[in-house]
């Protein structure tokens, strides 16, 4: 017995369905006052060279003009000042898996935290149980903070009182792409891909329930800001690495809403794999936890036209 | 090309059995290089630990375990490492490889292999292995490939009783391309674009139907993803599935017929769509740029594949 079915609605229907929802929403926006969030990308090409070593001046100097123009503020010590105090303890919840945050980067803001005022010890520097204090966290983690009976990293709930999110900028396997949303999964332990006897079911429906960990409140009312590492980015594949999908993107992304962050993330991911395949090339599976992240723990919007996004530096293959 | 044929000690099952309880083979000396104190060994129970959420894709094609090894080259100091998975069958190994088999194809290692920005990945019996540069600025396919085609040289022969194979009798040594991958038409399909799977999450990572199980995919489907071009000057991508049964590829077709369109207003560009099915066999057309494109290659690929050697004839009529 043969069976043909040939229905045009059906793709519609199905397979780029969720994809409407990305950029579509139009739930709480981040900052009431503020009819627009801004996201800042900076970009500048020699802040890595032809043999992928990351110029640390660079980062520190794309790092200041982007909080500048976030903030509005010119001197870039009182930028620092506005999200945090010298009596803060941050959590700087850094990404070392397998397109980590560079150290050049994390150097770069613990400087300014310690220009800010905060002291040494009160920076950690850390990604699931592994942390480090101030500049010596940049490059040597074995310290251990260890967990709550929640399962939420102690860092989260007890050692700090502001936290600094910096993810790198990738795709992934499971949920399309993996960001500033997606980087609190090292906030937790006791996950697994099926969701077996966990408290965080976060891996089900390409991930799209993620949003849950941002919206803990130690993290939700701790996290004042969001630097995200797209100095080298992974278009593809991810969290494993094919480096035929990794390029030099030479940028950073800042911000403080974490949809709106991901949601400009999203474009420029999506964007380079279009201009890769000379043609339409969607993410699989669609990012939905930026749309569920928005819609359901109102973390902020992926509404576009309720993002202001500022492009500084090189515009070419900005892909904003 | 240096031949090694000591550098891979048997582990446990001396002797060749790769079956399951053997802890398969584990990297051994490589004469010009040396190996580093970091080497590491997972089983799919704690492959997360090395991959994070990267070990859904080997669990989906059933690895059995996963050996890592890095390597210093003695000549120059250029540092690679080697990652051994283990799946349960070279089918399976190869269907890790065909779904990122995109680069340049160097020949003589592995059944078939893959290079580019300084990892070298091939499929050879049950293995899938990848070697990496730990810097791949430059151009370092030398030393990558150099490593890589020891290993291959040194991988254990295919042994068709010993890998339970599932696709067609083997008349020689070399393990076959599971039937469904083989007979995919090759006329206008788009080089590297073929992938062999099983499982909704690994059809989710090529092309996102529904988070809804539509197809009845499962560890006992076979399924390809490829894309082709089509006659309208556009790009088309072809879904085929071979399910154990007619009953469940009758239940499949169903449920593609009656699937539920979303809330969206989302339309793709390419909006039409072709679906069939002949015996254990499903068919799915979709981004075809016409309506007679889809049908025409739904058609071609409805005619032309075959779920085994004796093509999909169980339920067929």
């Amino acid at each position: 017995m043969s069976d043909i079915l040939t229905r045009r609605q059906f793709v519609a229907g199905t397979a780029l369905g969720t994809l409407g929802l990305i950029l579509g929403g139009s739930s709480p926006v981040w900052g009431a006052e503020d009819p627009k969030t801004k996201v800042v990308v900076i970009r500048d090409p020699a802040v890595i060279d032809e043999k992928l070593e990351v110029k640390s001046e660079i980062a520190s100097k794309m790092l200041d003009q982007g909080m500048r123009e976030l903030t509005g503020v010119k001197d870039v010590v009182d930028c620092w000042k506005t999200f945090y105090s010298p009596e803060d303890i941050v959590g700087l919840k850094i990404n070392v898996m397998m397109t980590p945050t560079h150290r050049e980067l994390t150097h770069a803001v613990v400087s300014r935290l310690s220009d800010a005022g905060i002291k040494d010890e009160n920076i950690i520097i850390w990604d699931r149980d592994r942390a480090g204090r101030g500049m010596k966290g940049v490059s040597s983690r074995g310290m251990s903070f260890g967990f709550t009976e929640e399962s939420v990293s102690k860092i989260v709930t007890d050692h700090s009182t502001a936290l600094l999110n910096m993810p790198g900028l990738k795709s992934h396997w499971l949920s399309g792409v993996a960001v500033a949303i997606k980087n609190w999964a090292g906030a937790v332990t006791n996950i697994n891909v099926p969701d077996e006897d966990v408290i965080f079911s976060i891996h089900g429906d390409s991930c799209a329930d993620i949003g849950m960990l941002n919206a803990l409140p130690p993290i939700k009312k701790k996290c004042r800001l969001i630097v995200v590492d797209a100095i080298r980015p992974l278009f593809h594949g991810g969290p494993q690495v094919n480096p035929d999908y990794l390029w030099n993107y030479g940028g950073l992304v800042i911000g403080t809403d974490p949809v709106a962050v991901d949601t400009v993330c999203l474009k420029i991911i999506q964007g380079k794999r279009n201009d890769h395949k000379g043609r339409s090339w969607p993410l699989s599976p669609p990012p939905k936890h930026i749309a569920v992240a928005e819609s359901k723990y109102h973390l902020g919007t992926s509404d576009s036209s309720k993002i202001d996004v500022k492009l500084l530096g090189e515009k070419e293959g900005a892909f904003i | 090309m240096i031949i090694i044929s000591s550098f891979l000690m048997l582990g446990l099952a001396l002797g060749g059995d790769l079956q399951a309880g053997a802890h398969g083979v584990q990297p051994g000396p490589v004469p010009g290089w040396e190996k580093t104190t970091y080497s590491a060994r997972h089983t799919a129970a704690d492959l997360h630990k090395y991959l994070n959420g990267g070990a859904a894709r080997y669990l989906a094609y059933s690895i059995r375990d996963l050996h890592v090894q890095e390597y210093t080259r003695q000549a120059d100091g250029f540092i690679a490492t080697l990652e051994l998975y283990r799946m349960d069958s070279p089918e399976n190994a190869f269907g890790v490889y065909s779904c990122d088999s995109g680069g340049r194809h160097p020949e003589g290692i592995g059944e078939q292999a893959s290079y580019g920005g300084g990892l070298l990945q091939f499929w050879q019996g049950p293995y899938y292995v990848r070697v990496q540069a730990l810097d791949p600025s430059g151009d370092p396919s030398g030393p990558v490939l150099e490593l890589g085609g020891a290993v291959s040289g040194a991988l254990p022969s295919w042994e068709p009783q010993a890998a339970g194979h599932r696709g067609q009798t083997p008349l020689h040594k070399r393990p076959p391309l599971p039937c469904l991958a083989a007979s995919m038409p090759a006329e206008g399909m788009i080089k590297d674009s073929l992938c062999f799977f099983h499982s909704q999450v690994s059809l989710n990572s090529i092309y996102y139907l529904s988070e809804k199980n539509i197809l009845e995919l499962s560890p006992e489907t076979d399924a390809v993803s490829a894309e082709y071009h089509t006659p309208a000057q556009g790009i088309a991508r072809v879904i085929a599935v071979c399910y154990p049964d007619s009953a469940t590829a009758i239940k499949a077709y169903q449920s593609v017929r009656t699937a539920e369109p979303a809330k969206s207003t989302t339309v793709s560009d390419n909006p039409n769509v072709f679906a069939g099915r002949d015996g254990r066999l499903l068919v799915l057309v979709v981004e075809a740029p016409t309506r007679s494109d889809a049908s025409e290659l739904g058609r071609a690929v409805l005619a032309a594949a075959a779920c085994d050697g004796r093509k999909h004839q169980e339920g067929r009529k």
